[in-house]
């Protein structure tokens, strides 16, 4: 799996995907597309930007973030189409709302990558 | 040459046995287990000698107390005869469903004439944190659990995309809670054996927003079974109260809410497995007189109709409302109290839906459906990546 390729890129600032020459989607897979099952993949760097499909604030947290709580996620859909989960950090955010990778939070968990308002 | 293909047999029924949904603290999740699967040997009417394949339906006994090969260690437990076939089935949420499937299969398919379907799990023993995490681990743990989502929040994230596209509100999901809480008042075997009002419901805190405590089923310990048998059988032992399994289908998608392949409001493994179950059972959603499905969550009862095809989609936000998903109206749903109020023991839920539907259709249930000859079951696991539909009948 490409977790470690996900997380370093995270952590040099770049969100590494991988875009299906079969189905042309893109994910974070880099061995088969979850979408058509080809092998044939290309890796790119996504857009840093996009826009909010869902959010919650999440106040029950799970072991590692307790401290942080409440605290948001958003399903974000970034521009070339790439659908991935990151944290948000603001005041308020909304559906609809255009948003970009900024930072990341790391926990023994993983990397997560932040996004705030554009 | 041409083979000869054996005809798929039918699949009964034949005891069902539950034990209270809760917080049990005195006791192992073997104890559980073990009162849940002799209740069913016995109103089966057969002995643990009869039974040749065991079905265990657990999510994470592992994480919750430290024991996993579930199959052999309730083995030990229950007399059963000598070196039969024994697996454990997880499916997260759905491992019960999935293991009643799997049982369903062996016998349809001719394998075995009498089936032990056993789900169990004990998770109150751990502190709500590392039960957050545990229930967690049925996302994807690469790429989604180190934004800190949450079981709750994963559902709270469909609920603001629901809103965002169909409309509905908070007061719409309080009226799910209420109605499943009514029904639970008058189940003894329920958790939370209670009703709660309007007020209940938004005075209580947040877990994921828009998600507040009574949106969330609760954390608990339980057990269910039911013993199935082949045609041949049930002929050669009197048994009461048969229940006809008539169709079953299941399914699974990608795990990450951010693969699924329409949008996060469609229950892709839902709407499959119901689809195969429907063609199996070769009856329509108008003829289904009970439902149990998966509301782990309130928003997960609105988009398990729609995704079933009970509803059209968007709709579905004012089944309760309008009284129609109420034991006398006119699509009963969670009879029994549902996940929300019922609780939700997560390896045991799907085997407890069965035993809902099949008291049901005995005329056993304690908020009785008049004259329920169809019933369906609905058990999903994770944020819907799995789900299994079985559709009973009244013999």
């Amino acid at each position: 799996m490409s977790a470690n390729t996900y997380y370093k890129g995270l952590k040099e600032g770049k969100i590494v995907a991988y875009k299906c020459k079969s189905c042309g989607k893109i994910s974070l897979k880099s061995i088969v597309c979850p979408f058509c099952g080809s092998r044939s993949l290309e890796k790119i760097e996504a857009d840093k930007v996009g826009k909010v499909i869902a959010y919650t604030r999440i106040f029950v947290a799970p072991e590692y973030f307790e401290d942080k709580a409440p605290y948001f996620v958003v399903l974000v859909e970034l521009n070339n189409g790439l659908r991935i989960l990151g944290q948000f950090e603001g005041e308020s955010i909304s559906v609809g709302d255009e948003v970009t990778f900024q930072s990341i939070r790391e926990t023994p968990l993983g990397v997560s990558p932040v996004f705030v308002k554009r | 040459m041409k083979t000869t293909v054996k005809p798929m047999k039918k699949v009964f029924i034949a005891g069902i046995g539950i034990t209270k949904f809760g917080k049990h603290s005195e006791k192992t999740f073997r104890d559980l287990a073990i009162e849940a699967a002799m209740k069913a040997i016995d109103d089966a009417g057969i002995t643990p000698k009869d039974i040749t394949e065991l079905y265990i339906g657990n999510f994470a006994q592992g994480m919750f107390e430290g024991q996993t090969h579930l199959a052999p260690t309730l083995y030990s437990d229950l007399g059963l005869k000598r070196n039969i076939k024994g697996v454990r089935v997880e499916n997260a949420c759905a491992s019960g469903g999935f293991a009643l499937y799997e049982a369903y299969r062996a016998i349809k398919a001719g394998y075995a004439d009498v089936v032990l379907v056993l789900g169990v799990e004990k998770m109150t023993a751990q502190k709500t944190p590392v039960v957050t995490k545990i229930l967690a681990t049925a996302g994807d743990a690469i790429y989604e659990l180190p934004t800190g989502i949450t079981f709750p929040g994963y559902f709270a994230l469909m609920t603001t995309a629901y809103f965002h596209e169909f409309g509905g509100s908070r007061e719409d999901l309080a009226e799910i809670a209420i109605k499943n809480h009514y029904h639970a008042s008058r189940n003894p075997y329920a958790q939370y054996p209670k009703q709660i009002t309007s007020e209940d419901y938004f005075k209580a805190p947040m877990i994921a927003e828009p998600l507040g405590l009574y949106d969330c089923s609760p954390i608990s310990d339980g057990a269910a079974a039911v013993v199935l048998m082949s045609e041949e059988y049930t002929k050669n032992n009197s048994s009461d109260g048969l229940v006809e399994v008539i169709g079953a289908g299941a399914s699974v998608t990608n795990v990450a809410l951010t693969e699924r392949f329409k949008d996060i409001t469609w229950l892709e493994a839902t709407a499959t497995s119901s689809e195969i179950a429907f063609k199996e059972a070769k009856i329509e959603r108008n003829d289904v007189d009970v439902v149990e499905l998966h509301d782990c969550f309130t928003i997960a009862e609105v988009i398990q109709l729609e995704s079933l095809g009970f509803y059209r989609r968007g709709e579905a936000i004012n089944a309760a409302v309008n009284g129609e998903t109420y034991y006398d109206g006119k699509l009963p749903v969670n009879t029994d109290g549902g996940l929300k109020a019922k609780g939700h023991p997560i390896g045991a839920t799907g085997v407890g839906m069965a035993v809902e539907i099949v008291k049901q259709l005995r005329g056993e249930a304690y908020n009785q459906v008049e004259g329920a000859e169809i019933g369906l079951m609905s058990n999903m696991g994770g944020s819907g990546a799995s789900n299994v539909v079985v559709i009973f009948r009244r013999v």
